[in-house]
């Protein structure tokens, strides 16, 4: 045991799995045992097989996999706007101060700002169809994202910038051809943690005058009082964001394997 | 190869402003370097010599003065001054030989001909296995002397060396030390090799600028007249010592010892 808790001590790969599963196991009996002896009140915590049962029921009539293909597709979405305006204007923040002076003190102000206070807003702007879902999303995670773009290409070395430059190549290639090279990798750790983070906002969003979604569903269990149904909902949107998390990470070792040991 | 790479350096000054004032780096300093000569710049620590080295560079601007290569104003970075620094800086998603080839993109058009010369260089650092190897997976030696391929394949007339073996051990130091001067005899380039170390100074140059404190003027110019090619036991010899007193005096006296 004492040869396992050693300061950053790597483990054998087979017990750090096996370490992380024995947690979640522990987790599922101790629950199983709670609702199943009667302990806990099931209208406060269903058993697991109330929660199976509400997945069998789901499939069945077609809902659990409906609001998951919708919501997937907003967090998609939502996800995929913000990314695609914040790795230029990241990049553009990262790399020239003139537009890091510009644009950081608007993004640093709106960065503080609770999302759910835009709820409001955004039904006033965009009514209730789906920009004013796709919004929330996007306020949620554009505005973190940007600055972390921004600060995964202030790690690219100075040297390696001013090497380049005296070797011939202008600014704007250095841009191009160093930069953003270099920052790729970091930037693929940022939109993994950021699509994490348009997970957590999908309830928001799915919130108000939606009609379907995993969102929406819990909103809708917490009216009928059904709780197995609001612990489904979030089983698996934990499920989906780990599995989304998982392939980033390998698409990230695929295709970058110089990047391992690099500074990002 | 012709003899282009004669900088000529004209009272030139930088100050930096600071919260509390103005500090002066270089105080008006004028300098002739010969085409092909091996020059080592020592000093104390922030004597202003790397700032002097940047201003050649072009990555830097000086105040008031002005830098000439081989009669041409230096205005900015350029491909006819390559900079190597402490740290490799080294492009982490190409391999060994790419590094090589992305720079050398910017002299040769034809693909071979840079693969060729990449791998004439590489192999003359000794790293001709490692040429499909990413940076990563080289040690700190083996990345600076991808480096030193780098810049030697590129064939600048000036190279700008910024303490380039400061952050390696002492064997793979004298190691490179003994690699550039092989390389450098055949190619000849102009050279301006800043370093702390005085042993280094005087091992690889033909003259070694003494630098003063804050604001660096250059206070000895001495002339290594040791016969190359030179070995490191040279560093034991009668003369190279007598030239190593001389230098520390004057270090020791600008740091206030």
């Amino acid at each position: 045991m004492r040869q396992w808790l050693r300061l950053r001590r790597p483990l054998p790969p087979h017990l750090a799995t096996l370490l992380g599963a024995t947690f979640l196991g522990a987790l599922f009996v101790a629950w199983a045992a709670a609702t199943g002896s009667g302990a806990v009140n099931p209208l406060f915590l269903p058993a697991p097989g109330a929660i199976v049962h509400a997945a069998i029921e789901g499939l069945r009539d077609g809902t659990l996999l409906d609001d998951t293909r919708i919501s997937l597709i907003r967090i998609t979405v939502g996800w995929l706007l913000s990314t695609v305006a914040a790795i230029p204007i990241g990049t553009l923040m990262g790399s020239y101060p003139f537009f890091n002076a510009l644009l950081e003190p608007f993004v640093g102000f709106i960065r503080y700002l609770p999302v759910p206070a835009f709820v409001p807003l955004s039904i006033l702007w965009f009514g209730v169809d789906e920009r004013q879902k796709l919004v929330l999303l996007f306020i949620g995670t554009f505005f973190q994202e940007v600055l972390m773009i921004a600060d995964n290409v202030r790690a690219v070395p100075q040297p390696l910038l001013e090497s380049s430059a005296t070797f011939g190549f202008g600014d704007r290639e250095i841009l191009r051809r160093v930069i953003v090279p270099y920052a790729l990798p970091g930037m693929m750790d940022t939109m993994r943690i950021t699509l994490g983070w348009t997970w957590t906002y999908l309830v928001l969003a799915e919130e108000v005058a939606a009609t379907r979604g995993l969102g929406h569903t819990i909103m809708l269990a917490q009216r009928y009082l059904a709780p197995e149904r609001i612990l489904l909902g979030i089983f698996v949107i934990g499920l989906l964001g780990m599995v989304s998390d998982l392939l980033f990470q390998a698409l990230t070792r695929k295709l970058f394997p110089w990047a391992r040991g690099v500074r990002r | 190869m012709s003899k282009a790479g004669r900088l000529i350096l004209t009272s030139l000054r930088k100050r930096f402003r600071l919260a509390d004032g103005v500090m002066e780096a270089v105080a008006p300093l004028s300098l002739t370097i010969e085409a092909g000569q091996f020059v080592a710049l020592v000093g104390p620590s922030g004597c202003g010599k790397s700032t002097l080295l940047r201003m050649v560079a072009g990555l830097e601007q000086p105040d008031e003065g002005r830098i000439l290569l081989d009669g041409r104003p230096v205005t900015g970075p350029g491909p006819e001054r390559v900079m190597l620094f402490q740290s490799p800086a080294l492009y982490p998603w190409l391999t060994t030989l790419g590094n090589v080839t992305f720079v050398l993109t910017k002299r040769i058009a034809d693909r071979a001909a840079r693969e060729a010369l990449a791998r004439r260089y590489l192999r003359e650092v000794g790293l001709a296995a490692f040429e499909a190897a990413y940076p990563a997976q080289l040690s700190g030696g083996m990345q600076q002397r991808v480096a030193l391929a780098r810049a030697l394949a590129f064939g600048p007339e000036v190279l700008l060396m910024d303490e380039p073996f400061g952050a390696l051990d002492a064997q793979t130091r004298s190691l490179m030390q003994e690699l550039l001067l092989r390389v450098w005899r055949e190619n000849r380039t102009t050279v301006l090799f800043v370093t702390h170390d005085v042993d280094e100074a005087i091992f690889l140059a033909d003259r070694v600028l003494v630098m003063s404190a804050r604001p660096g003027r250059i206070i000895d110019d001495l002339p290594v007249p040791l016969p190359r090619p030179r070995s490191l036991d040279v560093q034991m010899e009668a003369d190279f010592l007598a030239l190593k007193r001389r230098v520390l005096t004057w270090i020791r006296r600008e740091i206030g010892l």
